[in-house]
């Protein structure tokens, strides 16, 4: 008898097939003359959905543009319109898609209104900006302090929790629906629980062998980023909380024998997923990695939770730890919390030419590790959405090797 | 008393020690977007970095390689010493370049004062408190680094002195728009970028000395430009080929809208005697701001025609740093706003692989087409 059990691979469809429903609610919300609003993969969305606005996320469908390998043609759509080869790929590929009105799925609908977010990154200002004249729609560009170190001061908070209440009154404005507190409340409830259950699942890595990869989590991360403050996000999560609690209880994991266990840091090869099959032919896991923990996580991976009582405060708290948000004293202990704390036993680093917040500071947190924990690092160059700038036959020669290393230490 | 401000460009370091020995602190700052006046009155000297192009050593192990030479330029002028003499490093988020720089030094100098300031981008009552309660604690880590404790008085004296010092550079400006021929384009830059290490005190003398020396003599014709982006400084102390260029091809710089110091002459903090020189502090930092990431292209395209529309410019030359993404995110805003204007435009890498070959390839074909007048743009 078959059990009811879903796989790793069962859940990614389920995934895949929520992602296309999402997709086709925005195009209808579009058709039947509902908010869309464009915003960055840092979004508040918590707060769009609680006022009735479709959230559209460029990043996201870049992504999925990636994954069908069609990155390439609109990096060069962009690039042949004065935006330079040296920005972020996901700015590129994602003004390719609009220049040529197309896309994975067929051409974004057009947003109604922008929100950016300056403090996050030069693109999730200037990209927006530039998306916001093709389109000629507002745009609002939320701000926020930035901390070279963990200490939040009592002024980061309440600017903070300004700039999300003057980001109400604007959708207020665009739509002309009013803001209610209870249905943000509601929203921002889900999103924390949302995350407290993605603690969990990323609790349940640390096992060995690990029940899922890196490869599963940057998947799951799609509801973490543009569901957060839906029930679907919470609903997903707990599914895949207790799949993995059983696989745990089992002693399945992403391999049944780990030879060794990694720490990945930076985006993933969005055109490239593959690498981390490979990885796993070759006996490697991701047992932990920067991006899913750290990024919008930041604040839950710190202990954090969203128990103030103030909604405001509690998503403010959530922005105030993005990875974007906090200097490099934070991310470097943020790693070697990572690496250690999951059993890795050497590191990946990536060095993301189009992505400066992570990238820059690589070298010291990989003179962190080795010279706190002894954990070697191996980094490569490219980038994570424009395929034209990895090359996987160097690149696992230089991984194999790695690895080979890894283990033959660890004799 | 010397009026040639591309002296005090090469003495870069003088000021700063100088003001050490007579017992005040020195901030290395990044970017005129931090409170350089609020400094000043607890006795800190904010020094503006100044950057070189060339061959980075050290700091290519600690930056990556699609970093702008300016973040280079600063880490390796740590790593060698140069900088062992300043009591802390103050940026503005301009970029995040400089942000992840602020981070390495923290990282690597633990013991010293590091800090990012955020300008607002926007302008509301939350942004307001934010940055007053921002001041305030900055003026106790001053305090808590051996600067004197703020106070109302000293602030007044040291807004009302930068305000001073913004005016002077505004007449060079003003002067140099309308009679192009009589002042260097060197020397108005190097004017410019010495306000960010000399005490202003000094640097207003001087700026009235320079004022007084020149006069408006018989126009100077010529092909009036605007230059737009950012120049390395140090190259104004040490020649600057393109300089050079331009003036072999007659042209002449009417108005710049570069990146160093231009809160020195776009904004004063402005207010009347007697309100709370703190609030009007304040509000000097409300957005938009004069830096790129901070404030829509739109309205940097649109203090540019204003420019060529006052000074009679006729072209544009952007000196675009490799690497600097706020810059580069601009142009494909600029250049169609410019050339529906029927400005035509130059963009020019200013660091990597141009060689002084293809500047003034790329220059003088530019200059014949400013003659030919179609609008359009050249990309270098
Ligand atoms: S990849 Fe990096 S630079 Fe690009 S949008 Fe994301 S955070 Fe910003
Ligand atoms: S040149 Fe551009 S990227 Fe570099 S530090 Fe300056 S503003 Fe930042």
């Amino acid at each position: 008898m078959k059990d009811d059990r879903l796989s790793n691979r069962e859940i990614a469809q389920v995934r895949k097939a929520y992602t296309k429903s999402y997709y086709a609610r925005i195009r209808q919300a579009k058709k039947e003359g509902r908010p869309v609003a464009y915003t960055t993969a840092l979004g508040p969305t918590e707060l769009l959905y609680a006022m009735g606005v479709d959230v559209c996320m460029p990043e996201n469908y870049v992504t999925i543009c990636c994954a069908k390998q069609m990155a390439k043609g609109f990096c060069e759509e962009a690039e042949s319109r004065s935006i330079s080869p040296d920005l972020c790929s996901y700015a590129r590929c994602g003004l390719g898609m609009m220049y040529s009105m197309d896309g994975p799925m067929g051409a974004l609908p057009e947003p109604d209104f922008i929100v950016g977010v300056v403090s996050a990154c030069d693109p999730h200002a200037k990209w927006w900006e530039l998306t916001a004249r093709h389109y000629n729609v507002p745009l609002f560009l939320i701000d926020s302090s930035y901390r070279l170190r963990r200490k939040v001061e009592p002024h980061h908070e309440a600017w903070m929790i300004s700039e999300l209440k003057r980001l109400a009154g604007f959708v207020e404005e665009q739509t002309g629906l009013p803001f209610v507190e209870d249905d943000f409340r509601e929203c921002v409830r889900l999103s924390g629980e949302a995350h407290a259950t993605f603690a969990e699942i990323q609790e349940l890595r640390k096992h060995i062998p690990a029940p899922r990869g890196m490869r599963e989590m940057v998947g799951d991360l799609f509801y973490l980023i543009t569901q957060a403050g839906r029930r679907e996000s919470v609903d997903y999560y707990r599914m895949v909380l207790k799949e993995t609690r059983e696989r745990v209880r089992r002693g399945e994991g992403v391999l049944d024998e780990e030879r060794v266990r990694l720490y990945f840091h930076n985006i993933p090869l969005w055109f490239n997923l593959q690498i981390f099959d490979w990885l796993a032919a070759q006996g490697a896991v991701v047992a932990m990695d920067f991006y899913t923990n750290h990024v919008w996580h930041g604040f839950f991976f710190d202990g954090g939770r969203f128990d103030s009582e103030d909604p405001f405060r509690d998503l403010a708290r959530k922005w105030l730890f993005f990875d974007n948000h906090v200097g490099l004293p934070v991310k470097l202990s943020r790693s070697l919390i990572s690496a250690r704390e999951w059993g890795c036993q050497g590191a990946i680093f990536f060095s993301n030419r189009s992505c400066k917040v992570y990238s820059i500071g690589q070298p010291e947190q990989m003179r962190a590790l080795e010279q706190e924990l002894g954990i070697r690092s191996f980094t490569f160059e490219a980038e994570m959405a424009d395929p034209r700038s990895f090359s996987m036959d160097r690149w696992k020669e230089h991984v194999g090797m790695f690895l080979d290393f890894l283990v033959d230490a660890r004799r | 008393m010397q009026t040639d401000f591309r002296n005090v460009l090469k003495e870069r370091h003088k000021w700063g020690l100088q003001h050490q020995e007579n017992g005040g602190l020195v901030m290395g700052c990044y970017s005129a977007m931090v409170p350089e006046e609020l400094m000043w009155s607890c006795g800190v000297l904010p020094i503006q970095f100044l950057m070189s192009p060339g061959t980075y050593g050290e700091s290519q192990a600690y930056l990556p390689p699609y970093t702008c030479d300016c973040s280079k330029s600063i880490l390796e002028e740590y790593l060698d010493g140069t900088y062992r003499y300043l009591d802390g490093l103050m940026v503005s988020h301009v970029c995040e370049t400089i942000r992840g720089l602020a981070g390495i030094l923290s990282v690597r100098w633990p013991e010293r004062f590091v800090h990012v300031f955020t300008a607002p981008a926007c302008n509301d009552l939350g942004a307001r408190r934010y940055i007053r309660a921002e001041l305030m604690s900055l003026a106790e880590k001053l305090q808590s680094l051996g600067a004197a404790p703020m106070s109302p008085e000293r602030l007044e004296e040291a807004i009302s002195l930068y305000n001073t010092n913004r005016e002077l550079i505004n007449e060079i400006y003003h002067f140099r728009g309308q009679n192009p021929g009589a002042v260097e384009p060197e020397q108005v830059l190097s004017a410019v970028m010495s306000a960010g290490i000399m005490p202003r005190p000094q640097h207003n003398r001087m700026l009235r000395e320079l004022l007084k020396t020149i006069h408006k003599g018989p126009e100077r014709a010529g092909t009036r430009i605007i230059l737009a982006g950012l120049l390395f400084e140090i190259e104004l102390a040490e020649g600057n080929n393109l300089f050079s260029i331009l003036r072999e091809s007659n042209a002449l710089v009417v108005w710049d809208d570069l990146a160093s110091g231009m809160r020195y002459r776009l904004e004063r903090v402005e207010g009347s005697k007697g309100d709370d020189p703190l609030d009007r502090l304040v509000e000097s930092f409300m957005g938009p701001q004069p830096a790129p990431l901070r404030s829509p292209a739109e309205r940097k395209a649109g203090q540019l025609l204003k420019a060529v529309r006052e000074y009679g410019g006729e072209g544009v030359i952007f000196l675009i740093p490799k690497y600097c993404d706020p810059i580069l995110f601009e142009i494909p805003t600029l250049i169609p706003i410019l050339k529906e204007n029927d400005v035509p435009s130059l963009c020019l890498e200013v660091s990597g692989s141009l060689s002084e070959g293809q500047m003034r390839v790329r220059v003088e074909a530019f200059m014949e087409m400013l003659s030919g007048s179609s609008a359009d743009s050249i990309w270098a």
